[in-house]
């Protein structure tokens, strides 16, 4: 039957809420399915040109043209939806956890992903504010945070801080919010 | 999609067009008969051989060129070259039986899980049934039957089941034990109940974490890289999104 590769593509879409690896042997067996079936509505078109107005030349053509729309459907919600949680993800980790990622991605993927990076830090500068840090409003100013790895030292408000790990420190928010994001740290309370 | 507002991304409306129902050819289509999978192949060498011999007699030289073309541009043409007698049935996905039907193609057939018995189910005790034996999409695809068939008692049934069982759905998400509940609330659920089903659960989750002071705490990355934002961050999306 037409359209199963497709219905297996979604499905694993579904089953999964984490970007799996590019499926790029499906959509290539779709993308032939597709043109097979391409073949077939024009064959079958002039075969039958002058019965081309008879219910059963109709419906034949109509199964075609459904798979096809149906194989394109398919195709573009599971690039649709790929998209649509690569951007989420670029919004709650920051883009250096997303090295590890790029090897699920495709070409194509890749490329977007750094370009829409790219945009995200054009705006977040032309506003003069990082919009990806803070994603819930803060409660306070300052957090106690314990360190879990080194991170060598940052420079807040009041001075430079040397995180070195198993150390505790109570700093501002603003500063070591996406260390926490990153794991390096542990946001106490 | 024509005829629809749904989301034409929506991966829960794709996937529930691909259950099977059972359609009855009104019209002798011409080049399907790969659909009938119940056909043996030996009819269809029969039907071919039928083919060749009257081309051979030199009477449809136009026909025998054309299908010269077909089998040489590959296997799946030569395979679907059969025609489709009137009155097969077929099992065709909905996508499919969708079109077909309301273009008086072919006659639906409601699903057996939509019979007499499980109406009378439904009318009796809407929370004890059992869908998720019979149709992952039951209510989903029941309501788009309903519209086409023209069925108002089962879309009553219908709407009258699944608004009893929304209340129970949200009760056992919110106030049975968390693990218990889940896989014995999952198990007769269909897919749009455990949809609500999980997003109560995560309602529920979310309140906790507020009384006990942790919601503002920063989450790691690190932490739940198996499953990122499945239930730690849905709430925040839905009211925030990139």
């Amino acid at each position: 039957m037409f359209g199963s590769v497709a219905a297996d593509l979604v499905r694993e879409l579904k089953n999964s809420k984490w970007l799996l690896p590019f499926n790029e042997s499906s959509l290539r067996t779709i993308a032939i399915e597709t043109r097979s079936i391409m073949e077939m509505i024009t064959s079958t078109v002039s075969q039958f040109r002058e019965k081309l107005d008879q219910p059963e030349v109709l419906a034949t053509v109509m199964v075609f043209h459904r798979s096809v729309q149906r194989n394109k459907r398919c195709v573009l919600a599971y690039l649709y939806k790929r998209l649509e949680r690569m951007r989420r993800m670029r919004w709650e980790y920051s883009s250096i956890n997303f090295a590890e990622l790029s090897n699920n991605l495709s070409m194509h993927e890749r490329d977007y992903l750094s370009k829409y990076n790219r945009l995200l830090g054009e705006y977040c500068e032309s506003v003069g504010l990082d919009l990806t840090a803070e994603l819930q409003p803060p409660k306070d100013l300052y957090i106690e945070v314990r360190v879990l790895k080194d991170c060598g030292s940052i420079l807040t408000d009041s001075g430079t801080v040397n995180l070195k790990s198993g150390t505790a420190h109570f700093l501002p928010r603003v500063d070591v919010e996406h260390l926490v994001r990153q794991g390096a740290l542990e946001h106490v309370i | 999609m024509a005829g629809t507002d749904r989301d034409y991304y929506d991966i829960d409306d794709i996937l529930m067009a691909e259950e099977n129902i059972v359609c009855t050819f009104n019209v002798a289509a011409k080049r399907l008969g790969f659909l009938d999978q119940s056909a043996d192949s030996s009819h269809r060498d029969v039907v071919d051989g039928e083919e060749d011999n009257l081309s051979d007699d030199g009477e449809d030289e136009e026909e025998e060129e054309e299908e010269e073309e077909v089998t040489e541009s590959n296997g799946l043409e030569r395979q679907v070259a059969g025609d489709l007698p009137v009155d097969t049935k077929v099992e065709l996905p909905y996508w499919l039986a969708e079109t077909l039907a309301r273009r008086k193609f072919v006659m639906m057939q409601l699903p057996r899980h939509y019979n007499a018995k499980v109406r009378n189910d439904l009318r009796a005790g809407p929370v004890a049934v059992n869908l998720s034996d019979r149709s992952a999409y039951f209510f989903e695809l029941g309501f788009r039957l309903s519209a086409l068939l023209i069925d108002d008692e089962l879309a009553e049934i219908l709407r009258k089941g699944y608004a009893a069982r929304c209340w129970r759905v949200v009760d056992s998400a919110g106030w049975e034990g968390k693990v218990k509940g889940l896989m014995v609330a999952m198990k007769k659920l269909d897919s749009r109940e455990r949809h609500l089903y999980m997003l109560v659960t995560n309602l529920i989750n979310a309140y906790g974490k507020w009384k006990e002071r942790c919601a503002e705490r920063i989450g790691s990355a690190r932490k739940h890289r198996k499953r990122p934002y499945e239930e730690s961050t849905r709430h925040y999306h839905a009211t925030r999104r990139p």
